[in-house]
Protein backbone atom coordinates (compact mmCIF):
# COMPACT_ATOMS: atom_id res chain seq x y z
CA UNK A 1 0.00 0.00 0.00
CA UNK A 2 2.62 2.49 1.02
CA UNK A 3 4.55 1.57 -2.12
CA UNK A 4 1.59 2.88 -4.13
CA UNK A 5 1.48 6.10 -2.08
CA UNK A 6 5.20 6.57 -2.68
CA UNK A 7 4.82 5.73 -6.36
CA UNK A 8 2.06 8.30 -6.82
CA UNK A 9 4.20 10.94 -5.17
CA UNK A 10 7.24 10.01 -7.28
CA UNK A 11 5.32 10.24 -10.53
CA UNK A 12 3.89 13.61 -9.51
CA UNK A 13 7.31 14.93 -8.58
CA UNK A 14 8.85 13.65 -11.85
CA UNK A 15 6.28 15.65 -13.79
CA UNK A 16 6.69 18.74 -11.65
CA UNK A 17 10.27 19.12 -12.82
CA UNK A 18 11.16 20.36 -16.28
CA UNK A 19 13.37 17.31 -16.94
CA UNK A 20 10.36 15.11 -17.77
CA UNK A 21 9.11 17.51 -20.43
CA UNK A 22 12.52 18.14 -21.95
CA UNK A 23 13.11 14.40 -22.17
CA UNK A 24 9.68 13.63 -23.65
CA UNK A 25 9.81 16.38 -26.25
CA UNK A 26 13.42 15.99 -27.34
CA UNK A 27 13.20 12.20 -27.56
CA UNK A 28 10.17 12.28 -29.86
CA UNK A 29 11.48 15.20 -31.89
CA UNK A 30 14.92 13.68 -32.47
CA UNK A 31 13.42 10.32 -33.45
CA UNK A 32 11.05 11.99 -35.88
CA UNK A 33 13.90 13.82 -37.57
CA UNK A 34 16.00 10.64 -37.75
CA UNK A 35 13.17 8.63 -39.23
CA UNK A 36 12.48 11.29 -41.83
CA UNK A 37 16.09 11.43 -42.97
CA UNK A 38 16.68 7.69 -42.89
CA UNK A 39 13.56 7.19 -44.99
CA UNK A 40 14.60 9.91 -47.45
CA UNK A 41 18.05 8.40 -47.79
CA UNK A 42 16.64 4.91 -48.26
CA UNK A 43 14.29 6.13 -50.99
CA UNK A 44 17.06 8.05 -52.75
CA UNK A 45 19.43 5.08 -52.78
CA UNK A 46 16.71 2.70 -53.89
CA UNK A 47 15.92 4.87 -56.91
CA UNK A 48 19.59 5.03 -57.81
CA UNK A 49 20.00 1.29 -57.44
CA UNK A 50 17.08 0.58 -59.79
CA UNK A 51 19.23 1.67 -62.71
CA UNK A 52 21.93 -0.76 -61.83
CA UNK A 53 21.23 -4.20 -63.26
CA UNK A 54 22.55 -6.48 -60.59
CA UNK A 55 22.91 -4.60 -57.36
CA UNK A 56 25.66 -6.03 -55.25
CA UNK A 57 23.87 -5.96 -51.97
CA UNK A 58 20.27 -6.42 -53.05
CA UNK A 59 20.02 -9.18 -50.50
CA UNK A 60 20.33 -6.86 -47.54
CA UNK A 61 18.60 -3.96 -49.15
CA UNK A 62 15.36 -3.90 -47.25
CA UNK A 63 13.46 -1.65 -44.90
CA UNK A 64 14.44 -3.68 -41.88
CA UNK A 65 18.20 -3.47 -42.31
CA UNK A 66 18.38 -0.03 -43.84
CA UNK A 67 15.69 1.85 -41.96
CA UNK A 68 14.42 0.17 -38.81
CA UNK A 69 17.72 -1.12 -37.42
CA UNK A 70 19.56 2.19 -37.80
CA UNK A 71 16.58 3.91 -36.20
CA UNK A 72 16.63 1.49 -33.28
CA UNK A 73 20.33 2.09 -32.89
CA UNK A 74 19.81 5.82 -32.67
CA UNK A 75 17.04 5.27 -30.12
CA UNK A 76 19.48 3.15 -28.16
CA UNK A 77 21.97 6.01 -28.07
CA UNK A 78 19.23 8.40 -26.95
CA UNK A 79 18.12 6.08 -24.14
CA UNK A 80 21.74 5.95 -23.05
CA UNK A 81 21.58 9.65 -22.16
CA UNK A 82 17.87 10.22 -21.49
CA UNK A 83 17.41 7.49 -18.89
CA UNK A 84 20.11 8.75 -16.51
CA UNK A 85 18.69 12.25 -17.01
CA UNK A 86 15.35 10.95 -15.77
CA UNK A 87 16.81 9.14 -12.77
CA UNK A 88 19.60 11.53 -11.75
CA UNK A 89 17.28 13.65 -9.65
CA UNK A 90 15.28 11.05 -7.75
CA UNK A 91 17.57 10.10 -4.88
CA UNK A 92 20.13 12.91 -5.13
CA UNK A 93 17.40 15.47 -4.55
CA UNK A 94 16.12 13.65 -1.45
CA UNK A 95 19.60 13.96 -0.01
CA UNK A 96 20.02 17.57 -0.99
CA UNK A 97 16.65 18.72 0.36
CA UNK A 98 17.14 16.52 3.46
CA UNK A 99 13.79 14.86 2.78
CA UNK A 100 15.43 11.45 3.11
CA UNK A 101 15.30 12.04 6.85
CA UNK A 102 11.52 11.95 6.59
CA UNK A 103 11.54 8.76 4.51
CA UNK A 104 13.99 6.90 6.71
CA UNK A 105 12.22 7.81 9.94
CA UNK A 106 8.83 6.72 8.59
CA UNK A 107 7.58 3.14 8.91
CA UNK A 108 8.45 2.20 5.34
CA UNK A 109 11.10 -0.20 4.11
CA UNK A 110 14.07 0.95 2.05
CA UNK A 111 13.01 -1.64 -0.54
CA UNK A 112 9.67 0.15 -0.92
CA UNK A 113 11.39 3.49 -1.46
CA UNK A 114 13.72 2.03 -4.08
CA UNK A 115 10.94 0.17 -5.81
CA UNK A 116 8.63 3.21 -5.95
CA UNK A 117 11.37 5.36 -7.42
CA UNK A 118 12.33 2.68 -9.93
CA UNK A 119 8.75 2.10 -11.08
CA UNK A 120 8.15 5.85 -11.42
CA UNK A 121 11.23 6.15 -13.64
CA UNK A 122 10.05 3.16 -15.68
CA UNK A 123 6.64 4.77 -16.12
CA UNK A 124 8.24 7.88 -17.58
CA UNK A 125 10.49 5.78 -19.82
CA UNK A 126 7.45 3.88 -21.01
CA UNK A 127 5.72 7.12 -21.87
CA UNK A 128 8.82 8.55 -23.50
CA UNK A 129 9.24 5.59 -25.85
CA UNK A 130 5.58 4.96 -26.59
CA UNK A 131 5.33 7.38 -29.55
CA UNK A 132 8.30 5.64 -31.21
CA UNK A 133 6.08 2.61 -31.88
CA UNK A 134 4.71 4.55 -34.84
CA UNK A 135 7.91 4.11 -36.87
CA UNK A 136 7.81 0.30 -37.07
CA UNK A 137 4.02 0.60 -37.49
CA UNK A 138 4.41 2.93 -40.48
CA UNK A 139 6.92 0.58 -42.06
CA UNK A 140 4.68 -2.42 -41.45
CA UNK A 141 1.67 -0.67 -42.93
CA UNK A 142 3.17 0.94 -46.00
CA UNK A 143 6.21 -1.22 -46.62
CA UNK A 144 5.87 -3.42 -49.72
CA UNK A 145 6.80 -6.21 -49.43
CA UNK A 146 5.99 -6.20 -45.72
CA UNK A 147 9.27 -6.59 -43.86
CA UNK A 148 9.83 -9.38 -41.38
CA UNK A 149 7.84 -8.25 -38.34
CA UNK A 150 9.54 -10.53 -35.80
CA UNK A 151 12.82 -8.64 -35.35
CA UNK A 152 10.94 -5.34 -35.51
CA UNK A 153 8.77 -6.28 -32.56
CA UNK A 154 11.42 -8.00 -30.45
CA UNK A 155 13.84 -5.18 -31.25
CA UNK A 156 11.36 -2.62 -29.98
CA UNK A 157 10.55 -4.59 -26.84
CA UNK A 158 14.30 -4.98 -26.40
CA UNK A 159 14.67 -1.21 -26.38
CA UNK A 160 12.14 -1.04 -23.57
CA UNK A 161 13.99 -3.72 -21.62
CA UNK A 162 17.22 -1.82 -22.18
CA UNK A 163 15.62 1.40 -20.94
CA UNK A 164 14.34 -0.31 -17.80
CA UNK A 165 17.76 -1.87 -17.21
CA UNK A 166 19.52 1.46 -17.47
CA UNK A 167 17.00 3.01 -15.07
CA UNK A 168 18.29 0.71 -12.34
CA UNK A 169 21.87 1.86 -13.00
CA UNK A 170 20.69 5.48 -12.97
CA UNK A 171 18.91 5.00 -9.66
CA UNK A 172 22.04 3.52 -8.14
CA UNK A 173 24.17 6.45 -9.30
CA UNK A 174 21.63 8.87 -7.89
CA UNK A 175 21.93 7.18 -4.50
CA UNK A 176 25.66 7.89 -4.36
CA UNK A 177 25.63 11.67 -4.40
CA UNK A 178 23.49 14.72 -3.72
CA UNK A 179 24.62 16.34 -6.95
CA UNK A 180 22.45 15.54 -9.97
CA UNK A 181 25.17 16.17 -12.52
CA UNK A 182 27.57 13.86 -10.71
CA UNK A 183 24.82 11.23 -10.64
CA UNK A 184 24.37 11.61 -14.40
CA UNK A 185 28.09 11.24 -15.08
CA UNK A 186 28.44 8.15 -12.87
CA UNK A 187 25.44 6.56 -14.57
CA UNK A 188 26.85 7.19 -18.05
CA UNK A 189 30.21 5.78 -16.95
CA UNK A 190 28.66 2.55 -15.67
CA UNK A 191 26.48 2.27 -18.76
CA UNK A 192 29.48 2.77 -21.04
CA UNK A 193 31.26 -0.07 -19.33
CA UNK A 194 28.38 -2.43 -20.05
CA UNK A 195 28.08 -1.20 -23.63
CA UNK A 196 31.77 -1.39 -24.43
CA UNK A 197 32.32 -4.84 -22.89
CA UNK A 198 30.87 -6.67 -25.86
CA UNK A 199 32.64 -4.62 -28.50
CA UNK A 200 36.08 -4.71 -26.96
CA UNK A 201 36.10 -8.47 -26.55
CA UNK A 202 37.17 -8.95 -30.15
CA UNK A 203 40.64 -7.95 -28.99
CA UNK A 204 40.81 -10.28 -26.01
CA UNK A 205 39.57 -13.54 -27.27
CA UNK A 206 41.27 -16.54 -25.76
CA UNK A 207 43.79 -16.40 -22.96
CA UNK A 208 46.10 -19.29 -22.20
CA UNK A 209 47.47 -19.80 -18.73
CA UNK A 210 49.55 -22.96 -18.92
CA UNK A 211 47.14 -25.71 -19.87
CA UNK A 212 44.13 -23.65 -18.96
CA UNK A 213 42.37 -21.99 -21.86
CA UNK A 214 39.93 -19.28 -20.91
CA UNK A 215 37.68 -17.66 -23.45
CA UNK A 216 37.82 -14.19 -21.94
CA UNK A 217 36.07 -12.66 -24.91
CA UNK A 218 32.98 -14.80 -24.55
CA UNK A 219 33.05 -14.38 -20.81
CA UNK A 220 33.12 -10.59 -20.98
CA UNK A 221 30.57 -10.34 -23.74
CA UNK A 222 28.16 -12.29 -21.57
CA UNK A 223 28.11 -9.21 -19.33
CA UNK A 224 27.49 -6.81 -22.16
CA UNK A 225 24.10 -5.16 -22.47
CA UNK A 226 24.44 -4.67 -26.21
CA UNK A 227 25.27 -8.30 -26.99
CA UNK A 228 22.08 -9.42 -25.31
CA UNK A 229 20.12 -6.66 -26.96
CA UNK A 230 21.38 -7.46 -30.47
CA UNK A 231 20.25 -11.04 -30.08
CA UNK A 232 16.78 -9.83 -29.19
CA UNK A 233 16.80 -7.44 -32.12
CA UNK A 234 17.71 -10.28 -34.44
CA UNK A 235 14.40 -11.81 -33.43
CA UNK A 236 15.90 -14.43 -31.15
CA UNK A 237 14.20 -14.59 -27.78
CA UNK A 238 16.32 -16.67 -25.46
CA UNK A 239 15.60 -17.32 -21.82
CA UNK A 240 19.24 -16.67 -20.95
CA UNK A 241 19.04 -13.13 -22.33
CA UNK A 242 15.88 -12.39 -20.39
CA UNK A 243 17.44 -13.81 -17.24
CA UNK A 244 20.44 -11.57 -17.86
CA UNK A 245 18.31 -8.40 -18.04
CA UNK A 246 16.29 -9.49 -15.02
CA UNK A 247 19.34 -10.10 -12.88
CA UNK A 248 20.95 -6.90 -14.16
CA UNK A 249 17.98 -4.87 -12.88
CA UNK A 250 17.75 -6.76 -9.59
CA UNK A 251 21.47 -6.37 -8.97
CA UNK A 252 21.43 -2.57 -9.36
CA UNK A 253 18.25 -2.18 -7.31
CA UNK A 254 19.85 -4.24 -4.58
CA UNK A 255 23.00 -2.11 -4.80
CA UNK A 256 20.84 1.03 -4.52
CA UNK A 257 19.21 -0.30 -1.36
CA UNK A 258 22.59 -1.17 0.14
CA UNK A 259 24.01 2.21 -0.76
CA UNK A 260 21.07 4.00 0.90
CA UNK A 261 21.43 1.95 4.06
CA UNK A 262 25.18 2.33 4.21
CA UNK A 263 25.08 6.09 3.81
CA UNK A 264 23.53 6.45 7.24
CA UNK A 265 26.02 4.34 9.16
CA UNK B 1 8.77 6.15 27.30
CA UNK B 2 12.32 6.67 26.15
CA UNK B 3 15.12 4.63 27.66
CA UNK B 4 18.70 5.17 26.64
CA UNK B 5 21.39 2.99 28.15
CA UNK B 6 25.11 3.44 27.55
CA UNK B 7 24.58 4.84 24.09
CA UNK B 8 27.76 5.38 22.08
CA UNK B 9 28.10 6.54 18.51
CA UNK B 10 31.37 6.68 16.61
CA UNK B 11 31.96 8.27 13.24
CA UNK B 12 35.20 6.60 12.30
CA UNK B 13 37.66 7.69 15.00
CA UNK B 14 35.45 10.48 16.25
CA UNK B 15 33.09 9.72 19.11
CA UNK B 16 29.99 11.89 18.78
CA UNK B 17 28.10 10.39 21.70
CA UNK B 18 29.88 8.77 24.62
CA UNK B 19 28.16 6.31 26.94
CA UNK B 20 24.99 8.36 27.35
CA UNK B 21 22.15 7.13 29.56
CA UNK B 22 18.86 8.78 30.40
CA UNK B 23 15.23 7.95 30.85
CA UNK B 24 12.17 9.97 29.93
CA UNK B 25 8.77 9.26 31.44
CA UNK B 26 5.54 9.38 29.42
CA UNK B 27 4.07 12.85 29.11
CA UNK B 28 7.29 14.69 29.89
CA UNK B 29 8.59 17.60 27.86
CA UNK B 30 12.35 17.54 27.96
CA UNK B 31 14.69 20.22 26.71
CA UNK B 32 17.87 18.97 25.12
CA UNK B 33 20.62 21.56 25.40
CA UNK B 34 24.20 21.70 24.30
CA UNK B 35 26.68 23.66 22.22
CA UNK B 36 26.99 22.98 18.48
CA UNK B 37 28.54 19.62 17.81
CA UNK B 38 27.75 18.27 21.28
CA UNK B 39 25.86 15.27 19.90
CA UNK B 40 22.26 16.47 20.11
CA UNK B 41 21.34 15.72 16.51
CA UNK B 42 23.22 12.42 16.56
CA UNK B 43 21.28 11.28 19.64
CA UNK B 44 18.00 12.34 18.06
CA UNK B 45 18.82 10.54 14.84
CA UNK B 46 19.46 7.34 16.77
CA UNK B 47 16.19 7.72 18.71
CA UNK B 48 14.31 8.10 15.42
CA UNK B 49 16.01 5.06 13.85
CA UNK B 50 17.59 7.24 11.19
CA UNK B 51 20.92 5.68 11.97
CA UNK B 52 22.11 2.84 14.15
CA UNK B 53 24.06 3.24 17.38
CA UNK B 54 27.59 1.88 17.67
CA UNK B 55 26.88 0.52 21.15
CA UNK B 56 24.14 0.72 23.73
CA UNK B 57 20.47 0.04 24.09
CA UNK B 58 17.75 2.46 23.06
CA UNK B 59 14.06 1.85 23.67
CA UNK B 60 11.36 4.19 22.42
CA UNK B 61 7.70 3.66 23.30
CA UNK B 62 8.58 0.20 24.57
CA UNK B 63 10.34 -0.98 21.41
CA UNK B 64 14.03 -1.41 20.77
CA UNK B 65 15.26 0.82 17.93
CA UNK B 66 17.59 -1.89 16.64
CA UNK B 67 15.12 -4.77 16.84
CA UNK B 68 11.76 -3.19 16.04
CA UNK B 69 12.51 -0.02 14.06
CA UNK B 70 9.17 -0.17 12.24
CA UNK B 71 7.21 -0.14 15.50
CA UNK B 72 9.30 2.74 16.81
CA UNK B 73 8.91 4.73 13.59
CA UNK B 74 5.14 4.35 13.72
CA UNK B 75 5.09 5.95 17.17
CA UNK B 76 7.38 8.93 16.67
CA UNK B 77 7.07 12.28 15.01
CA UNK B 78 10.35 13.86 14.02
CA UNK B 79 11.21 17.37 12.99
CA UNK B 80 14.84 17.42 11.84
CA UNK B 81 17.05 20.50 11.88
CA UNK B 82 16.12 21.20 8.26
CA UNK B 83 12.40 20.54 7.79
CA UNK B 84 12.14 17.67 5.27
CA UNK B 85 9.87 19.41 2.77
CA UNK B 86 9.15 18.62 -0.86
CA UNK B 87 9.36 22.04 -2.43
CA UNK B 88 7.18 21.23 -5.41
CA UNK B 89 4.19 20.09 -3.31
CA UNK B 90 1.46 22.16 -1.73
CA UNK B 91 1.27 22.22 2.05
CA UNK B 92 -1.83 20.02 2.26
CA UNK B 93 -0.62 17.58 -0.43
CA UNK B 94 2.62 17.24 1.47
CA UNK B 95 0.89 16.65 4.81
CA UNK B 96 -1.44 14.11 3.22
CA UNK B 97 1.58 12.28 1.81
CA UNK B 98 3.33 12.23 5.19
CA UNK B 99 0.16 10.96 6.89
CA UNK B 100 0.01 8.05 4.45
CA UNK B 101 3.66 7.02 4.76
CA UNK B 102 3.33 7.17 8.54
CA UNK B 103 0.81 4.38 8.10
CA UNK B 104 -2.43 6.31 8.59
CA UNK B 105 -5.59 4.99 7.04
CA UNK B 106 -6.92 7.03 4.13
CA UNK B 107 -10.21 7.85 5.82
CA UNK B 108 -8.48 9.25 8.93
CA UNK B 109 -6.33 11.66 6.96
CA UNK B 110 -8.75 14.61 6.40
CA UNK B 111 -9.49 15.00 10.11
CA UNK B 112 -5.81 14.81 11.06
CA UNK B 113 -5.01 17.30 8.32
CA UNK B 114 -7.53 19.85 9.63
CA UNK B 115 -6.24 19.37 13.14
CA UNK B 116 -2.55 20.05 12.38
CA UNK B 117 -3.29 22.86 9.95
CA UNK B 118 -5.26 24.57 12.66
CA UNK B 119 -2.74 23.80 15.41
CA UNK B 120 0.20 25.12 13.40
CA UNK B 121 -1.60 28.15 11.96
CA UNK B 122 -1.38 27.06 8.34
CA UNK B 123 -4.97 27.81 7.23
CA UNK B 124 -4.00 30.58 4.82
CA UNK B 125 -1.10 28.68 3.30
CA UNK B 126 -2.51 25.19 2.94
CA UNK B 127 -2.90 25.36 -0.86
CA UNK B 128 0.38 27.13 -1.52
CA UNK B 129 3.46 25.46 -2.90
CA UNK B 130 6.11 24.93 -0.28
CA UNK B 131 8.86 26.66 -2.27
CA UNK B 132 6.85 29.89 -2.05
CA UNK B 133 6.60 29.80 1.75
CA UNK B 134 8.67 31.94 4.08
CA UNK B 135 11.03 30.29 6.53
CA UNK B 136 8.55 30.64 9.36
CA UNK B 137 5.81 28.85 7.47
CA UNK B 138 8.21 26.14 6.35
CA UNK B 139 9.11 25.54 9.96
CA UNK B 140 5.42 25.32 10.84
CA UNK B 141 4.81 22.88 8.00
CA UNK B 142 7.70 20.83 9.36
CA UNK B 143 6.10 20.78 12.78
CA UNK B 144 2.70 19.88 11.29
CA UNK B 145 4.39 16.97 9.53
CA UNK B 146 5.72 15.66 12.86
CA UNK B 147 2.30 15.95 14.49
CA UNK B 148 0.03 14.63 11.75
CA UNK B 149 -0.20 11.01 12.86
CA UNK B 150 -0.59 12.03 16.51
CA UNK B 151 2.53 10.17 17.64
CA UNK B 152 3.22 9.17 21.23
CA UNK B 153 6.73 10.55 21.07
CA UNK B 154 7.81 13.79 19.44
CA UNK B 155 11.41 14.54 18.66
CA UNK B 156 11.95 18.14 17.62
CA UNK B 157 15.31 19.50 16.56
CA UNK B 158 15.18 23.26 17.10
CA UNK B 159 11.46 23.68 16.42
CA UNK B 160 11.28 27.47 16.83
CA UNK B 161 14.28 28.43 14.70
CA UNK B 162 13.50 31.17 12.20
CA UNK B 163 10.16 32.13 13.66
CA UNK B 164 9.11 35.60 14.78
CA UNK B 165 8.25 36.22 18.45
CA UNK B 166 4.53 35.81 17.93
CA UNK B 167 4.99 32.55 16.03
CA UNK B 168 7.44 31.32 18.65
CA UNK B 169 4.90 31.78 21.39
CA UNK B 170 2.24 30.08 19.25
CA UNK B 171 4.46 27.07 18.60
CA UNK B 172 5.44 26.95 22.25
CA UNK B 173 1.82 26.80 23.26
CA UNK B 174 1.25 24.00 20.73
CA UNK B 175 4.12 22.05 22.28
CA UNK B 176 2.98 22.82 25.82
CA UNK B 177 -0.48 21.59 24.90
CA UNK B 178 1.04 18.21 24.10
CA UNK B 179 2.29 17.71 27.66
CA UNK B 180 0.66 14.84 29.46
CA UNK B 181 -0.57 13.01 26.37
CA UNK B 182 2.72 13.08 24.47
CA UNK B 183 6.36 12.69 25.29
CA UNK B 184 8.46 15.44 23.75
CA UNK B 185 12.19 15.92 23.37
CA UNK B 186 13.16 19.24 21.90
CA UNK B 187 16.59 20.59 21.27
CA UNK B 188 17.13 24.30 21.21
CA UNK B 189 19.71 27.03 21.27
CA UNK B 190 17.36 29.49 22.87
CA UNK B 191 17.98 28.91 26.56
CA UNK B 192 14.95 30.76 27.98
CA UNK B 193 12.79 28.57 25.75
CA UNK B 194 13.65 25.59 27.90
CA UNK B 195 12.36 27.30 31.02
CA UNK B 196 9.20 28.35 29.19
CA UNK B 197 8.25 25.03 27.59
CA UNK B 198 10.03 22.18 29.30
CA UNK B 199 9.67 20.46 32.62
CA UNK B 200 13.08 18.89 32.55
CA UNK B 201 16.42 19.65 30.99
CA UNK B 202 19.24 17.48 29.69
CA UNK B 203 22.51 19.21 28.94
CA UNK B 204 24.93 17.42 26.67
CA UNK B 205 28.50 18.47 26.04
CA UNK B 206 31.11 16.69 23.92
CA UNK B 207 28.92 13.65 23.68
CA UNK B 208 28.30 13.30 27.40
CA UNK B 209 25.32 14.17 29.58
CA UNK B 210 26.58 16.76 32.03
CA UNK B 211 23.29 17.78 33.60
CA UNK B 212 19.93 16.09 34.02
CA UNK B 213 17.31 17.65 36.22
CA UNK B 214 14.03 19.45 36.70
CA UNK B 215 13.86 23.05 35.51
CA UNK B 216 13.25 24.31 39.08
CA UNK B 217 16.41 22.60 40.32
CA UNK B 218 18.53 23.97 37.50
CA UNK B 219 17.28 27.53 37.82
CA UNK B 220 17.28 27.88 41.59
CA UNK B 221 20.87 29.19 41.65
CA UNK B 222 20.27 31.86 39.02
CA UNK B 223 19.01 31.91 35.45
CA UNK B 224 19.51 29.03 33.06
CA UNK B 225 21.94 30.91 30.84
CA UNK B 226 24.48 31.28 33.60
CA UNK B 227 23.92 27.71 34.71
CA UNK B 228 24.42 26.45 31.19
CA UNK B 229 27.68 28.29 30.69
CA UNK B 230 28.92 27.21 34.10
CA UNK B 231 28.25 23.58 33.29
CA UNK B 232 29.69 23.70 29.79
CA UNK B 233 32.75 25.43 31.23
CA UNK B 234 33.58 29.02 30.50
CA UNK B 235 37.17 28.13 29.69
CA UNK B 236 36.21 26.30 26.50
CA UNK B 237 33.22 28.30 25.31
CA UNK B 238 34.60 31.74 26.13
CA UNK B 239 32.84 35.00 26.72
CA UNK B 240 32.26 35.86 23.07
CA UNK B 241 30.44 32.59 22.41
CA UNK B 242 27.81 33.60 24.89
CA UNK B 243 25.67 35.32 22.29
CA UNK B 244 25.99 32.47 19.81
CA UNK B 245 25.12 29.79 22.30
CA UNK B 246 22.00 31.60 23.39
CA UNK B 247 20.86 31.57 19.78
CA UNK B 248 19.07 34.28 17.85
CA UNK B 249 17.11 36.61 20.08
CA UNK B 250 13.56 37.59 19.18
CA UNK B 251 14.84 40.53 17.14
CA UNK B 252 17.12 38.46 14.97
CA UNK B 253 14.39 35.93 14.43
CA UNK B 254 12.11 38.68 13.17
CA UNK B 255 14.71 39.83 10.68
CA UNK B 256 15.16 36.35 9.41
CA UNK B 257 11.45 36.00 8.98
CA UNK B 258 11.27 39.28 7.07
CA UNK B 259 13.85 38.07 4.59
Amino acid sequence: MTTLVLLAKEIKSLFSSWIAYVVLISFTLLNGIRFYFYLGWFEYLTRKAENIEESVSRQNWNLLEQLIFPLYESILVLIFVMVPAITMRTLAEEKKQKTEELLFTSPIKTTEIVLAKYLAACALIFLMMAPAIMYPSIVMYYGKPTPDWGPMVTGFIGLYILGFSLASVGLFSSSLTENQIVALIIAVAIESLFFVLGRSTINVDVVRIGDLIINVGAFLSAFSLTEHYFRLRAGIVRASDLVYFGSFILFWLWATKKSLERARW
Amino acid sequence: MIEVENLTKNYGDFTAVKDVSFKIEPGEIVGFLGPNGAGKTTTMRILTCYMPATRGKVKVAGFDVAEDPMEVKRRIGYLPETPPLYREMTVSDYLRFVARIKGMHKKDVPRALDRVIQACGLEEKKDQHIHKLSKGYRQRTGLAQALIHDPEVLILDEPTIGLDPRQISEIRSVIKGLAGSHTVILSTHILPEVTLTCQRVLIINRGEIVMDGKIEDVTKDGDIERQFLKIIGQAETGEEDLSRETGPGPEEATQEEAR
